[in-house]
């Protein structure tokens, strides 16, 4: 039964984010584990369609995550497919020790990393890089300052100089290891924090936040570089 | 614990600062510290710069995917190779395991003993009989020793206070330890007030199937967190009709999207049928179409939709699919699945074979 809390004044401001009415995905990792606990056993068990309920709970999440550290549809299928098709072969060995998208992000983030590696390793293969711009060589003033009070959305010209920073912020990413760029992926776009982040990668807090450390000196660099 | 911070160690502690990394009394000892070194300040504004530019780049993943159409895709080759991976002979090695199969060797073996028949039906209405009493029992009558109690509800909301819910006067949090969210609704007129509850209350359930079919009313995000809530009692007719208006009306495909996955689960109404066969056949958006057609085939295999012709709408849109959808990947998979579902038919046509 529905339960009144407040009668009165408008209590609107009690809100902590009043603009964010968004629920937490079915791929979040906020679900229920007991849940998950249920589908991941009757799926253990062969029940096929636990195991697509487990997948459509997941999955927007792992596309999500492959799509923006590889940046190609083809890829981030190609991560899609060898991914859940690796965890539906392998659920018979998860026995509940970590979280399941702990598990699930292990198993993406491996392919994702082989994935890029292949790519250092390859550059000829790599999908054609989003253009970096020489739309700002001969503003004044350095990128970070022009970073200040940005956002709005209403100027012409602060919509060019957006799409700008877009560019150049891509084309800094490419320039992180695949290791880091993984790292700053997920803290960065997919709100992990570092020891969840760890746990992912299979290694401890300490060394990803060396990594992160790591990413954002590379960023900062390659970004204050363009003035 | 919080460490001490100096010039030399305040870069790291800067970096974690603007990725919201650091606890209370270490963020404080930071801006503590950025008041105090002009150089450290500097960095620290420029850290906090750098993660505003990182968080105003459009990810890949919106302009890749935007509509969704590529999960629809993942997901439909997924589940074909898990299909292809299943194979046959361990699908009938399973069967003997299925009741069904036991019940067809007990069927055969009554035919013989007709002694045994009747003693097994007697037993097993007893069973039933004293099991449906006690089931009664336990529903009907109170806990002994607990007292009954009434509670009484708020004021249910009215339809003028349904209109006048805007966009920020619903929110939706995951609940820990169960699927369902807790919605808060803020009405503001006539009189403000807060209702809270669950999908589970009628009245809470009422909104979100209010706020799913009003799309000029509430913006894309919150209709996809409404579907999500409703999707554990997406059996509720009122909650059924609701989704399948959503996924013949609502304007953005993502919303379609979502709402033919909450309405995978549930039975086999004949709205629901319609409004799955309708997405095939017109939804101007490939992606939705490609989850109702797997929708459709998983329903036909488990017998859901009537598959005798010539009267049979499923068959006929599979059909005109197959030979006209714009889309190849949705034109194979009809043709697919129409031969499969010719060989199910051939399966289970009894011997002696068929009509004429």
């Amino acid at each position: 039964m529905p339960s009144e809390v407040i009668v009165g004044s408008p209590p609107f401001e009690a809100l902590p984010n009043p603009g964010t009415t968004a629920i937490a995905s079915p791929g979040s990792a906020a679900l229920p584990a007991k849940d998950d606990r249920t589908l991941i056993e009757r799926a253990q068990a062969g029940d096929r369609s636990a195991f697509e309920l487990l997948v459509q709970r997941y999955d927007r999440q792992v596309l999500r995550l492959a799509l923006n550290v590889l940046g190609s549809a083809e890829d981030a299928r190609d991560v899609y497919q060898e991914a859940f098709l690796k965890i539906y072969r392998n659920l018979h060995r998860f026995r509940f020790e970590c979280a399941f998208y702990t598990w699930i992000y292990r198993i993406v983030t491996n392919i994702c990393l082989d994935h890029l590696r292949r790519r250092h390793s390859h550059p000829e293969e790599q999908p054609p890089l989003l253009r970096a711009a020489s739309f700002e060589e001969n503003r004044d003033g350095d990128f970070f300052d022009r970073q200040q009070g940005s956002g709005a959305h209403s100027d012409p010209e602060r919509q060019v100089l957006g799409h700008e920073i877009g560019r150049r912020v891509e084309a800094a990413l490419q320039s992180l290891s695949p290791r880091e760029r993984m790292v700053f992926e997920m803290r960065h776009y997919q709100g992990m924090k570092l020891r969840a982040i760890g746990e992912a990668l299979g290694t401890t807090e300490e060394t990803v936040k060396n990594s992160l450390f790591r990413a954002t000196r590379k960023l900062r660099t390659q970004l204050e570089g363009l003035r | 614990m919080v460490e001490e911070l100096y010039c030399s160690n305040f870069e790291d502690r800067a970096i974690l600062y603007a990725a919201g990394e650091l606890i209370d009394e270490d963020c404080a000892a930071v801006e503590v510290h950025a008041q105090q070194c002009a150089n450290c300040a500097a960095l620290l504004s420029r850290e906090i710069s750098l993660r505003k530019a990182l968080a105003a780049r459009v990810q890949p993943a919106d302009t890749l995917d935007h509509s969704e159409l590529l999960l629809a895709h993942c997901r439909s080759e997924l589940f074909e190779a898990l299909d292809d991976a299943a194979g046959r002979p361990q699908r009938a090695w399973r069967s003997l395991l299925t009741p069904w199969r036991w019940l067809g060797a007990f069927r055969h073996a009554f035919v013989f003993h007709p002694g045994w028949s009747a003693a097994t039906l007697i037993l097993v209405g007893a069973l039933a009989g004293t099991a449906a009493r006690e089931w009664y029992r336990q529903i009907t009558l109170p806990v002994p020793g607990n007292p009954v109690i009434t509670v009484s509800a708020p004021a249910p909301i009215t339809q003028q206070e349904l209109e006048t819910i805007d966009r920020d006067g619903i929110r939706l949090e995951p609940q820990s330890g169960s699927p369902a969210p807790r919605v808060e609704l803020q009405v503001r007129s006539p009189q403000p007030r807060v209702v809270q509850g669950t999908p589970d209350d009628a009245e809470i359930r009422r909104v979100l199937t209010y706020v799913i079919g009003h799309g000029g009313q509430f913006d894309d995000s919150v209709r996809l967190g409404s579907i999500d809530a409703l999707r554990p009692v997406a059996d509720d007719p009122q909650v059924r009709a609701a989704m399948s208006d959503a996924l013949r009306h609502d304007p953005n495909p993502a919303v379609r999207l979502r709402a033919i996955e909450a309405l995978r689960g549930v039975g086999s109404a004949p709205d629901v049928q319609s409004a799955i066969l309708g997405a095939l056949s017109d939804d101007d958006n490939s992606g939705v179409r490609i989850q109702a057609l797997n929708t459709v085939i998983e329903r036909m295999r488990r017998r859901e939709f009537p598959r005798v012709p010539p009267d049979n709408r499923a068959v006929s849109i599979l059909r005109d699919r197959m030979r006209n959808d714009s889309n190849s990947y949705i034109r194979s998979r009809s043709a697919d699945a129409l031969g499969q579902l010719a060989s199910m038919d051939e399966d289970s046509v009894p011997a002696g074979g068929r009509h004429p």
